[in-house]
C-alpha cells in the first residue's frame, strides 16, 4: 500500500467521522430549530390566538352589552361586531392553520360555543334591534353571557394547555439538547483519538518506510558511486581499447593489403603457369605427334628388318644350292683322283689337277660355312633387330600412354591452376573489400572512442548526481529524524 | 663381312648415325669390291694358291714307292680309309628305295646312271653306337670282280696317300666284326678298311628268304 494510499485512506477514515459528527451536530441543531420554531410559530401563537380569543370574546361582551345599553350607539357597536365576527373566523382560521389532530377536539368545541355564541348574539342584536331590550337583557343574561363565559373559560383551559404543553416541549428540547451535545461529545472524542491514533500510526509506518527507503536511497546512491567509479574506469580503459583496437585495424588493413599483393602477385603467376601449362600440352601433343611417327618408322625398321631376314634366307637358299655344288664337285674331284689313280702312271697330272679341284671345291665349302655362318649371325642379329623394334614399340606405346597420361596431369594442372587463379582473383577482391571494411572499422573506433569520451564525461556527471542523490540522503535521514541515524 | 666394332654397344642411348652410315658404306664398297677385286688383291691370291700346289707337289712326291692310295671319308664322327685301288666311284646319295627282307644294314638299292646297286650302312653292320644325327648322304662304291655295292658315308674328305708301315695295325680293343675288317689306325687317327675282306665277305651276301 502506497504511502499516498494511506494519506487518503487515513484522510478519508477522519473525514468520515468528521461528517458523521458534523451530520450528527447539523442533525441535533436542526432538529432543535425545527422544535424551536415550532414553539415560536405555533405554540406561542396558538397563546396568542388563546389569549385574542379571550381579548375578542371579551371585547363582544362588551359590544353587546354597548348593543343592550346605549340604543344610540346600535350602528356602531353593529359594526364592531361584525367586525369582532371576522376576528373570530380569522382566529379559528388561524388556530386550525396552526393546529394539529390531536388539538382539534378541543378547537372544534371552542369553534362549536363560539357558533352557539354567536347565535346567541345575533338572537341578542336582533331582539336589542327589535327594541325588546328586556327580553334582549334576559336573552343575554341567560343564554349569551354563560356561553361566553363558558367560551372564556375554555380559552383560558386551551391556554393553559398549551401553555403545559409548550413547557413540557421546553423540557424535552432541553434534554434533547443535552443528549445530542453528550452525543457529539463522545462522537467528537472518538473522532479525535481515532484520528491521532491513525496519524501516530500513519506517521510511524510512513516514517519507517521513509527510513528504509532511505536507508536503501543512501546505500544504493554509495553503490550507484562506486559503480560510477568503476564505469569512468571502465571507460578509460575502453577507450586504451579502443586505442589499441584501432592500431590493431591499421595492422589488419596493412596485412589484408599484403594479403592483396600476393594474391595478385599469385594470379599473375597462376596465369603465367596456365600459359606454361598451354605450351606443357602443346608440347605433349607434338610429342604424341612424333611417337606416333616414330611407331611407324619402328614399323618401318621392322619390315626393313624381316626383308632382309627373307633376302638372308634366300641367300642361305642360294648358298645351300653352292655348298651342293661345292660337295658334287668336291665328289667329281675324288671321283677324278680314283680315276686317275686306276690310270696309273699317266694319270697323275690328272690326279693333280682332281686334287686341284677337289681343293677348291673345299674351299668353296669353307666360304660357304662361314657365309651360313654369318648369315647365322645376321638372323640373330635380325631377330635382336626385331626385338629391339618390337621393344621400341612398347616403349612407345608406354610413351603414347605416358603422354596421354601426362597430357591429362598437365590439363588437370590447368584447371587446377585457373581455379587457383579465380581463388586468388576472389581473395584480392576480398582483401580489398576486407580493407574498406577496415576503413569503415575504423571509422567506427573512432565514433567508439568519441562514445567512449562521451561516456566518461556522462559518468562523471553521473557521479555527481550519485553525490547530490547521497547528500539528498543524508539531509532526508536527518529530516526524518536523526534519532536512529546510524542505525544503518 | 667384318664383325661389328666392340664399341657399338658401349653406348646404347645415343647411336651415331653417322658412324652407321659409313660402315654401311664400308660394307657396300666391300660387297662391290668382293666381284671386282683389284689388280694386287688378284695378284695376291694367285700367288698364294701357287705356294700351296708347291707345297702340296712336294710333300706328295717325297716317298713314292711305300705309299698307298686312300679314300678318306667320316662316318658317325670318327674318320675312315679305304684304299682307292677298291673303290669305283662315289657319289650323292639320292632315291633310295628300300629293300625288304634284308639285314638291317642292307638300306636299300639306288640307281647309278643305269645300274641298280646295293647299298650298306657301316654303321650298322659294324654295331656302332648311334650319336645323333649326321648327314650320311654319300655313297662309296666299293668294286672286286665279283660284286659292286655302295657304303654310306657323311662326308668324303678325299683322296690322299698314306705310308702302310705307319699303319698300326689291329687294335686290341677292337673286337668282333670291327676286327675283322680293319686294317688298322694311321698316326692321323683314321681307320684304314680293309675293304678286300669287306669286298669278299660271306657276311654281306644276302640269302635271306621271306617267311610265307
Amino acid at each position: 500500500m502506497t504511502i499516498s494510499k494511506k494519506i487518503i485512506g487515513s484522510y478519508v477514515v477522519v473525514l468520515a467521522l468528521l461528517v458523521l459528527v458534523t451530520s450528527v451536530a447539523f442533525y441535533a441543531l436542526n432538529q432543535t430549530q425545527t422544535t424551536y420554531n415550532r414553539f415560536l410559530n405555533v405554540d406561542e401563537r396558538l397563546l396568542e390566538a388563546a389569549n385574542e380569543l379571550r381579548s375578542v370574546t371579551f371585547a363582544q361582551q362588551t359590544y353587546v352589552r354597548g348593543m343592550l345599553l346605549y340604543q344610540e350607539l346600535h350602528q356602531v357597536n353593529q359594526g364592531l361586531l361584525e367586525t369582532n365576527d371576522r376576528q373570530f373566523k380569522q382566529i379559528f382560521e388561524r388556530m386550525r392553520g396552526l393546529t394539529g389532530d390531536a388539538e382539534s377536539d378541543l378547537l372544534d368545541d371552542l369553534e362549536t360555543l363560539q357558533q352557539q355564541l354567536e347565535q346567541a348574539q345575533h338572537h341578542t342584536v336582533r331582539l336589542a334591534l327589535q327594541k325588546k331590550t328586556d327580553a334582549a337583557i334576559e336573552y343575554a343574561i341567560q343564554e349569551f353571557r354563560p356561553r361566553s363565559v363558558a367560551l372564556i373559560e375554555k380559552a383560558k383551559r386551551f391556554y393553559d394547555q398549551q401553555a403545559r404543553l409548550l413547557e413540557k416541549g421546553r423540557i424535552e428540547l432541553a434534554e434533547k439538547v443535552n443528549s445530542y451535545t453528550l452525543t457529539l461529545i463522545i462522537a467528537a472524542l472518538f473522532a479525535i483519538i481515532v484520528g491521532l491514533t491513525i496519524g501516530t500510526h500513519l506517521s510511524r509506518v510512513i516514517t519507517r518506510e521513509l527510513r528504509e527507503n532511505i536507508a536503501q536511497v543512501s546505500s544504493s546512491s554509495a553503490e550507484i558511486l562506486a559503480t560510477t567509479s568503476q564505469v569512468a574506469s571502465s571507460a578509460a580503459e575502453t577507450a586504451a581499447a579502443v586505442s589499441e583496437t584501432t592500431a590493431t585495424v591499421e595492422e589488419v588493413k596493412q596485412t589484408a593489403q599484403h594479403a592483396s599483393q600476393k594474391a595478385k602477385y599469385v594470379s599473375d603467376s597462376a596465369q603465367k603457369a596456365s600459359n606454361v601449362s598451354q605450351a606443357g600440352r602443346r608440347s605433349v601433343e607434338e610429342a604424341l605427334h612424333v611417337m606416333h611417327r616414330i611407331r611407324e618408322q619402328m614399323g618401318s625398321i621392322a619390315e626393313s628388318i624381316v626383308q632382309l631376314s627373307e633376302q638372308s634366307h634366300a641367300i642361305g637358299q642360294i648358298i645351300a644350292t653352292v655348298n651342293d655344288l661345292a660337295e658334287q664337285s668336291n665328289l667329281l674331284a675324288v671321283n677324278a683322283a680314283i680315276e686317275a689313280a686306276r690310270a696309273g702312271e699317266q694319270g697323275k697330272s690328272f690326279g693333280v689337277v682332281a686334287h686341284e679341284i677337289r681343293s677348291l671345291a673345299e674351299q668353296s665349302k669353307q666360304a660357304t660355312g662361314q657365309v651360313r655362318t654369318i648369315l647365322g649371325d645376321i638372323q640373330k642379329a635380325t631377330n635382336v633387330a626385331v626385338l629391339a623394334t618390337e621393344q621400341g614399340n612398347k616403349a612407345v606405346e608406354a610413351g603414347v600412354k605416358q603422354s596421354s597420361e601426362t597430357d591429362e596431369a598437365i590439363r588437370l594442372l590447368s584447371a587446377s591452376i585457373n581455379e587457383a587463379a579465380q581463388a586468388a582473383t576472389q581473395i584480392a577482391a576480398s582483401s580489398h573489400q576486407q580493407m574498406v571494411g577496415m576503413d569503415q572499422v575504423a571509422v567506427a573506433m573512432n565514433n567508439i572512442k568519441e562514445a567512449s569520451e562521451q561516456n566518461v564525461a556522462g559518468t562523471r556527471q553521473a557521479e555527481l548526481a550519485a553525490q547530490g542523490l547521497h547528500q539528498m540522503g543524508v539531509r532526508l535521514r536527518l529530516l526524518v529524524g536523526g534519532t536512529d541515524f546510524d542505525t544503518d | 663381312m667384318r664383325n661389328p666394332p666392340p664399341h657399338h654397344k658401349a653406348n646404347p642411348k645415343s647411336t651415331d648415325f653417322s658412324e652407321v652410315e659409313q660402315r654401311l658404306e664400308a660394307a657396300r664398297a666391300g660387297l662391290e669390291n668382293i666381284w671386282a677385286p683389284s689388280a694386287e688383291e688378284t695378284q695376291q691370291i694367285l700367288q698364294t694358291r701357287a705356294q700351296t700346289l708347291a707345297l702340296e707337289a712336294s710333300s706328295l712326291g717325297e716317298d713314292v714307292e711305300d705309299a698307298v692310295e686312300v679314300l678318306e671319308f667320316t662316318l658317325a664322327y670318327e674318320r675312315y680309309a679305304v684304299e682307292t685301288q677298291y673303290v669305283n666311284q662315289v657319289a650323292m646319295l639320292e632315291q633310295l628305295i628300300p629293300l625288304p627282307c634284308t639285314p638291317d644294314f642292307v638300306l636299300g638299292i639306288v640307281n647309278l646312271r643305269g645300274a641298280i646297286l646295293p647299298v650298306l650302312d657301316l654303321k650298322n653292320f659294324f654295331e656302332l653306337p648311334v650319336k645323333g644325327l649326321t648327314d650320311l648322304n654319300k655313297i662309296i662304291f666299293l668294286q672286286s670282280e665279283k660284286v659292286l655295292f655302295g657304303i654310306l658315308a657323311d662326308e668324303i674328305i678325299g683322296v690322299r696317300n698314306t705310308r702302310l708301315r705307319d699303319v698300326q695295325s689291329s687294335l686290341p680293343t677292337l673286337t668282333g666284326i670291327r676286327k675283322d675288317y680293319l686294317r688298322g689306325v694311321t698316326p692321323e687317327r683314321v681307320t684304314l678298311l680293309d675293304a678286300e675282306k669287306l669286298l669278299a665277305s660271306e657276311y654281306i651276301v644276302v640269302q635271306e628268304q621271306v617267311a610265307e
